[in-house]
């Protein structure tokens, strides 16, 4: 075992690295997302299409359910889905990024860091193509200020920032521990109906501190509130954040200490 | 040299001062997890859950170096430690213990898989194997009408890579490895797979590389190491067990297949 320090210096010297190598991650990334749909109609639209028959179902479905049916709520709907779809997408594939790259990693010296970065490319990339679904429901109810979807893409960044980290947390776990794949799947699942995606946290009432335990339910805030002009809610930006500090820190620490292993446990 | 010279050592380390890869009492362990259950059953779930893995050791006090400019086979038994030793060298594996030195710039070649990039098409896959291999777009564009003459894929240039036979892939991937800058090269298997025509015509690239590039290949075919390789390495269960010139060490190597064979028919194993 290495000692903090060292790994701490091992973990960020990998990352580093890999940051600067551009092209090991930025086009291969674009790739892996793009060949998926080489041989289909739509191509990548498939996304598209998806997402507007989810936003579509839910947004009809709950809007008469939950006695909410305006376009306003549309709206609150497909900004839920489209971010909720790339955490819970990003999580549940991490599990795969290095076994689904096993031939590669045996055959070249590259900081495997990469990989990750790769994966989230392929991941931001799979998210373009929700963003149309997104405009025209914001269209729809109302466009916000440039003021407002700054803030937005703030709160995106704070997501991207969050992706850097959990992804090669969860790559590392499900590289060395089959299960982990299977597990996630199964936690996502049932995060997506525990989380705010498509109902309101004050819907809750007296138990809307289920809501607040959440960190989804944060991260959602951060991009959601600021495009349809709520305000954030009080300590999401804390714990936004926070949890990064605290991910980043145990991430170096965790990937400086593991990383050497990870050839052998593909 | 001892590769001048033909004579086998049990050792393998002639004091090179100016060596491409040097490997100092290197050693590799891995962990070998077995699954005791057979089935799917809870209880077989449980008993691979709290499975321990054995350790096993891969390379065992290597000690190698290759001066700058050679070129050599390592012949083996199926996990004898080949693949292991040339990871090694191309920093993919870190030793547990020992250390190794590999100079100048490594290109390799260890499987001919897709990657996952089955649907793209040849010129893609080149791109982006060229990507990953380290070089640039611009690099990796000014080297693509040299990899497709040399591969001889030029007609298939555009064809989804799934289409393309296994000889052409091969071809493929060995032409990558070799229009990539390097000084060190290895080689592992993949291109024993290769047709007569396509070997001698990889030999003579080899061949004609400048003075000093190093050339590491692993390969059951002895033509191979024949063709590629003017010294041999044998490793044997981990070990280093001889190393001298191409001729003397692949008779030894045969010699020794021929008794194990003949003493297993004996004992009727």
């Amino acid at each position: 075992m290495r000692s903090l320090g060292v790994a701490f210096a091992v973990g960020a010297s990998d990352i580093v690295r890999s940051f600067r190598r551009t092209s090991l991650w930025a086009t291969p990334g674009w790739f892996d997302f793009i060949l998926a749909y080489r041989r289909t109609l739509l191509g990548p639209f498939w996304e598209t299409v998806a997402m507007a028959l989810w936003v579509g179902g839910l947004g009809v479905v709950f809007s008469y359910s939950l006695g909410a049916g305006d376009t306003q709520y549309l709206a609150y709907v497909s900004v839920g889905v489209v971010v909720w779809f790339y955490m819970s997408s990003l999580a549940t594939t991490s599990a795969n990024l290095f076994r689904s790259k096993d031939s590669l990693i045996l055959s070249t010296n590259n900081p495997s860091y990469t990989y990750v970065l790769r994966h989230i490319v392929a991941s931001m990339a799979r998210a373009l193509w929700h963003v149309p679904v997104l405009v025209a429901v914001l269209a729809m109810s109302a466009w916000p200020s440039p003021l407002q979807m700054m803030l937005s893409v703030l709160g995106g960044a704070g997501i991207l920032l969050t992706s850097l980290w959990v992804a090669a947390l969860i790559g590392l776990a499900g590289t060395r521990f089959a299960d982990a794949h299977h597990g996630l799947s199964l936690a996502m699942r049932f995060l997506f109906f525990a989380t705010p995606v498509f109902w309101r946290a004050d819907a809750l009432g007296g138990r809307s501190m289920i809501a607040k335990a959440n960190p989804f339910t944060h991260f959602l805030d951060v991009v959601r509130a600021p495009l349809l002009g709520e305000p954030v809610a009080d300590g999401a930006w804390t714990v936004v954040l926070a949890t990064n500090a605290v991910g980043i820190v145990l991430t170096v620490l965790i990937y400086g200490q593991y990383n050497r292993r990870l050839v052998f446990w593909l | 040299m001892d590769n001048t010279t033909g004579a086998l050592s049990s050792g393998s380390d002639p004091g090179f001062r100016d060596f491409s890869v040097q490997l100092r009492r290197v050693t590799l362990e891995m962990s070998l997890v077995q699954r005791r259950g057979r089935g799917f059953a809870l209880r077989d779930g449980i008993a691979a859950a709290s499975r321990v893995p054995r350790r096993m050791t891969v390379l065992d006090d290597v000690s190698l170096t290759i001066g700058r400019g050679e070129r050599v086979g390592v012949i083996g038994h199926n996990g004898a430690g080949k693949t292991a030793l040339l990871r090694i060298v191309a920093g993919i594996y870190p030793p547990t213990a020992g250390a190794c030195e590999t100079r100048g710039r490594v290109s390799c070649l260890f499987n001919t898989a897709l990657h996952g990039y089955g649907d793209a098409t040849a010129l893609e896959f080149i791109v982006l194997v060229g990507l990953t291999r380290g070089l640039s777009r611009k690099q990796v564009s000014s080297r693509i009408p040299a990899i497709a003459r040399f591969s001889e894929i030029r007609g298939h240039i555009h064809a989804p890579i799934r289409t393309l036979s296994k000889g052409m892939r091969t071809r493929l991937s060995f032409a990558i490895a070799i229009c990539i800058d390097w000084d060190v090269l290895i080689l592992d298997e993949e291109i024993g797979t290769s047709d007569l025509r396509f070997l001698a015509k990889a030999r003579r690239r080899i061949k004609d590389a400048e003075d000093g590039k190093t050339l590491m290949v692993a390969s059951h075919n002895s033509r191979v190491i024949r063709d590629l390789c003017d010294r041999a390495v044998w490793i044997h269960k981990g070990r280093i067990r001889a190393s001298g010139g191409v001729d003397e060490l692949l008779a030894a190597y045969r010699a020794h297949h021929t008794k194990r064979r003949r003493d297993l028919e004996q004992t009727g194993g």
